[in-house]
């Protein structure tokens, strides 16, 4: 597996579709967030195993 | 840590994530099937993905070295770990104290445990440079540093390594240093470095970088489905463009809302990092962005700096406090590269944020000497003292008396 160049379009995750997030602190946290924000149609859901959502 | 933030306060409350319409799901994820696309989780559950952003962190190295596993032998990652210090730190037969590795996290601790125990306790920074925050600082701005928490009655031992650590009934009692000297110790907190937490990325045969998973602008791995971002991705040094750690928190959120702009299809690049970071100890605040002299040298530049005093009010205003900078620039090029603030007060330190910008926007010596800061005699220094303008222009002259010699 190469990795992918940055011309690559076929990126965006449609409506309906899931957005699994591992981890959820300093970037796992905005970034669902704002995958939320901007694309309120797409399932997002963050799995972490700290008891807690906690800013270091 | 030292009680002034509450555990309670630092958690994000996941009512905000669920409130946003985020399922939010507590486990590990100890397996991922790239070709399914299903993510499992400990206790038997099984997530499928369309898209799934990687964002594990790291977690802190601890040295092989003789008696790291004895009892009160602890590091500071999370949550748990500084309630395990508060804890062992509430025995009121822990007296001596020693922290291996004099990076920001070290000296924070070793100042807050300082600042906020009503005992006085014997505290000791063992580090193997030159140097207090050798990845921040010179050793010319870091020897402030030094003087500053010695006055305070911090021990700091510089050029020292901690070759084992000492024990009796498995409880730890002393660190032998390699320079034959033995430090009592009741308590050793190690925070020398951080490892991505990259085993699942592994697993699954992601492409890795030395410093971990490897990412390219748009936060995407190898697998067109797999993006990741933060403490577990390698970055690139906006500077030199080398692989390095990157591992803070600035980068961390951007990368992850740079990946959800990425999968909203929003096309913005990151742009590498600067490292900028910060560390207040008692009164003290220190900053640092891009490349340090010592650092640069190690890149191959060539380079002219300058140190410059300020205030961080109006000379006449009852507060001011005194706080010092200095910028490195590349002699061929003259661009900015990095720099330093050690202040005592605290805003001042953020005019490394000015600095950051400075580097990002490719200004050259001659440009910073016609900056005009914003200026009130109670938050800034007077504009003929505004140290940036005066370190370009020491800068601008060391170059000009070179050129004539
Ligand atoms: C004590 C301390 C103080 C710091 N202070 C600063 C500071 O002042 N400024 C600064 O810029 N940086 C600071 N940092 C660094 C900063 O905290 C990190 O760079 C930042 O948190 C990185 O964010 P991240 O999301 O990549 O990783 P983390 O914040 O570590 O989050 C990782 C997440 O992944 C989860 N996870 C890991 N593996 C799994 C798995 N298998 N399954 C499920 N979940 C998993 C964890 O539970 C966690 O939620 C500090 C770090 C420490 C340790």
């Amino acid at each position: 597996m190469g990795l992918r160049g940055c011309d690559s379009k076929e990126i965006d995750v449609k409506s309906g579709e899931k957005l699994v997030i591992v981890g959820c602190s300093g970037s796992g946290g905005p970034a669902a967030m704002l995958a939320k924000k901007l694309m309120p149609e797409v399932d997002v859901t963050v799995i972490r195993k700290e008891e807690f959502f906690i800013v270091r | 840590m030292a009680g002034l933030a509450t555990g309670q306060s630092i958690v994000v409350a996941d009512k905000m994530l669920e409130g946003a319409g985020i399922g939010v799901v507590k486990g590990e994820v100890t397996r991922i099937d790239p070709v399914a696309k299903n993510v499992f989780v400990s206790g038997g559950d099984l997530f499928s993905y369309d898209k799934l952003y990687l964002a594990t962190g790291a977690s802190p190295i601890m040295p092989p070295i003789e008696g790291i596993d004895l009892d009160g032998v602890m590091t500071l990652r999370g949550l748990p770990d500084a309630e395990k210090i508060k804890s062992r730190i509430a025995d009121k037969e822990v007296v001596n104290i020693v922290l291996i590795g004099a990076g920001f996290i070290s000296m924070e601790i070793a100042s807050l445990l300082a600042e906020n125990m009503e005992r006085k306790l014997n505290i000791t920074v063992v580090e193997f440079m030159n140097r207090t925050l050798p990845l921040m600082l010179d050793k010319d701005m870091a020897d402030l540093v030094q003087s500053y928490l010695e006055d305070k009655g911090l021990g700091i031992l510089t050029n020292q390594k901690a070759e084992k650590l000492l024990g009796r009934n498995g409880k730890v009692t002393g660190v032998l240093l390699g320079s034959g000297e033995t430090l009592d110790a009741d308590m050793v907190v190690v925070n020398v470095g951080a490892r991505g937490n990259v085993e699942l990325a592994e697993q699954i045969g992601l492409e890795m970088g030395r410093f971990g998973i490897k990412v390219n602008k748009y936060q995407e791995t190898s697998d067109p489905d797999i993006l990741a971002g933060g403490d577990c991705v390698e970055k690139i040094n906006f500077i030199t463009r080398k692989p390095t750690p990157g591992r803070l928190r600035g980068p961390a959120v951007m990368q992850g809302r740079l990946a959800a702009k990425r999968l909203a299809g929003y096309d913005v690049e990151f742009p590498g990092v600067l490292d900028a970071g910060g560390c207040k100890m008692f009164d003290m605040t220190v900053s640092a962005t891009g490349l340090s002299e010592e650092h640069a040298a190690r890149e191959g530049f060539e380079t002219v700096s300058a140190t410059v005093d300020s205030r961080s009010k109006h000379a006449m205003i009852p507060g001011m406090k005194p706080w010092k900078i200095k910028l490195v620039f590349d002699k061929k090029t003259q661009k900015l590269l990095g720099g330093q603030i050690v202040s005592h007060a605290v805003a001042p330190a953020r005019e490394i944020d000015a600095v950051t910008a400075f580097i990002l926007a490719g200004k050259t010596i001659a440009e910073l000497t016609t900056f005009t800061s914003a200026c009130n005699p109670d938050i800034s220094s007077e504009p003929s003292a505004e140290p940036i303008t005066i370190a370009a222009e020491q800068a601008l002259q060391k170059l000009h008396q070179l050129g004539r010699s």
